[in-house]
């Protein structure tokens, strides 16, 4: 429905009717009055006293109030007084006729322009009727606009309600998935955690094993040491792509949390490369890097992705051979570390996905994992505003480049050691 | 290097020679299996299932570590940690050992000396303990 049909709607009804009280003590005035008025289009309302008038006006609305000045008990002016003490007439039109003197046109100052008007004595039906045409018209329009005015709030507050409700619809359904999403997220942690508990009791076991068997004088088959092993590389295996679960969650939702203090990259390598070699007998893992790297990392995270690199490098280098892990300073500002395999290397046509999520560039490999290791490691680099980016040398193997910020902290520290 | 070896025996100091160790896992295949280990490696182990019978421990016999898991019935590692450093006198280093994804974050909450994510190396477990002795 728009603006048009509400006024339409407005002038078709029988509340447009404009009602007009005159008063006058002499009937015969009213009669002429009468008259005059016939085809202003009103109802004509007639009062012969001040207090009837009154009882008109509170039955009635009146539009219009046409009163003579002089009457008895209660003269115009009094009247024209009680009328405007009540809010329901504040708005309603008062045209005194009177003799004009100069002392009663005074009194008209105190009233609202506008509101207010007055008719000399002898009344000219002509001035008559067009003011109180005026006055009628001027009222008919106010009370359409006010109806508009309404039927607009009105329909504001529809529209506002609506709106309301629609967007308490979608907190509700924000909150719940909000509520689903950290459901899910509480399970995944207590899951992981109830997956590695166990875990710990099987390494430890397989370790305590091994170590019982090299202590003692028993001549341990090659079978037996080699079971152990396996035992020992699979639960380790098997707590990191429980993490990798978690973390690739924890990615989505950027609830990574990263702190980052000013970290020795070059120590960090160091400490891991010497655990990868314990792990190894095929490989050898060369580190080549200077004594310190600092760079404002969280030392965890990065230390996931150098560690994910080892572990492809490892996984795909099945016969062994040599590993290279370097570590430098490109910049003042910035850092890198790379590690190099010369293993089994990645198909052209598979590179473009490899840091895809779930992507298994060697799918078809009983070695492969979730398919989530360079995904998590891209997504790590980028949060620390770096890069990971893939060499292929024309030797063979893979070479893995991440770059790093060094950032403020590291900045102003290796600082403070220059002389 | 067991208690009975003698070299091992003079890099651990008189007063720490008759501290045990302090494990406190609720998982029972977890702490038997670090009992039997650092038994094995020479060492007095005194063992609790959560953080109250941790404290009782600690308190009959004063340890030179404590090795703490995180999540525990009755009374966590949270709790203990709180709890046993608000008690007078020395306290031992308190090592972190969890299987919760954010390990570091975990031994920071209670300030823990050292951390150490499970599932873990025994030989890191050693370094790890010994290294807090050896400090004290």
């Amino acid at each position: 429905m728009d603006a048009t049909e509400v006024q339409n709607k407005t002038e078709a009804a029988p509340g447009d009717q404009v009602n007009i009280l005159m008063v006058d003590d002499q009937l015969a005035k009213l009669l002429s009055y009468e008259a005059i008025l016939a085809d202003v289009g009103a109802n004509l309302i007639k009062a012969t006293s001040a207090r009837e008038a009154l009882e008109h006006l509170l039955k009635t609305e009146i539009a219009i109030v046409l009163m003579d000045v002089s009457m008895p008990e209660m003269d115009g002016f009094e009247l024209a007084e009680m009328i405007r003490q009540h809010p329901r007439y504040q708005k309603t039109a008062i045209i005194f006729v009177s003799a004009v003197h100069l002392t009663e046109l005074d009194r008209l100052k105190g009233y609202e322009v506008g509101a207010i008007d007055y008719i000399p004595v002898p009344v000219i039906p002509e001035i008559l009727r067009a003011k109180v045409s005026v006055l009628a018209d001027l009222y008919r329009k106010t009370r359409q606009l006010e109806e508009l005015n309404h039927e607009l709030e009105r329909r504001v507050e529809e529209r506002t309600a609506a709106l309301e409700a629609a967007m308490a619809g979608e907190r509700e359904a924000r909150i719940a998935a909000e509520a689903a999403t950290q459901a899910r997220d509480e399970f995944l942690s207590v899951a992981a955690h109830e997956l590695k508990t166990p875990l710990t009791g099987l390494r430890a076991t397989a370790q305590i094993i091994s170590r019982k068997l090299k202590k003692s004088d028993v001549e341990v088959p090659p079978w037996l040491s080699n079971g152990l092993r396996v035992v020992d590389e699979q639960s380790v295996r098997l707590a990191r792509l429980i993490g990798q679960l978690l973390d690739v969650t924890r990615l989505d939702q950027c609830k990574l949390t990263l702190e980052r203090p000013a970290t020795n990259i070059a120590a960090l390598a160091d400490h891991l490369v010497t655990s990868f070699t314990a792990r190894t007998t095929r490989h050898r893992i060369v580190l080549t890097a200077e004594r310190e790297v600092l760079a404002d990392v969280d030392p965890e995270s990065i230390e996931q992705v150098l560690s994910n690199l080892l572990d492809n490098a490892l996984k795909y280098s099945p016969d062994g051979g040599r590993i290279c892990v370097q570590v430098g300073q490109i910049d003042d500002r910035h850092i890198f570390f790379a590690v190099r395999d010369h293993g089994i290397g990645i198909p052209p046509e598979r590179r473009a996905s490899i840091f895809e999520r779930f992507y298994q560039a060697h799918a078809d490999d009983h070695r492969s994992g979730l398919g989530l290791g360079l995904y998590i490691s891209q997504q790590i680099v980028a949060q620390h505003d770096g890069e990971i980016i893939a060499e292929f040398p024309p030797d063979g193997g893979t070479r893995f480049v991440v770059r790093l910020p060094v950032h403020a902290t590291s900045i102003a520290r290796a600082a403070g050691r220059q002389p | 290097m067991g208690r009975s070896n003698e070299l091992a025996d003079q890099n651990k100091t008189m007063e720490t020679e008759y501290r045990p160790i302090l494990v406190v896992d609720d998982d029972v295949t977890i702490a038997m299996t670090i009992e039997s280990f650092l038994i094995e490696e020479g060492y007095t182990v005194v063992v609790a299932h959560n953080g109250k019978e941790a404290m009782e421990c600690a308190e009959e016999s004063p340890p030179a570590v404590i090795l703490l898991d995180m999540k525990m019935p009755v009374m966590d590692g949270w709790a203990f940690a709180s709890t046993y450093r608000q008690q007078d006198g020395p306290h031992a280093p308190i090592i972190v050992m969890t299987a919760a994804h954010d390990s570091r974050q975990r031994a920071s909450e209670i300030a823990a000396d050292g951390f150490i994510p499970k599932p873990f190396d025994l030989d890191e477990l050693l370094a790890l303990i010994n290294r807090y002795i050896s400090e004290r």
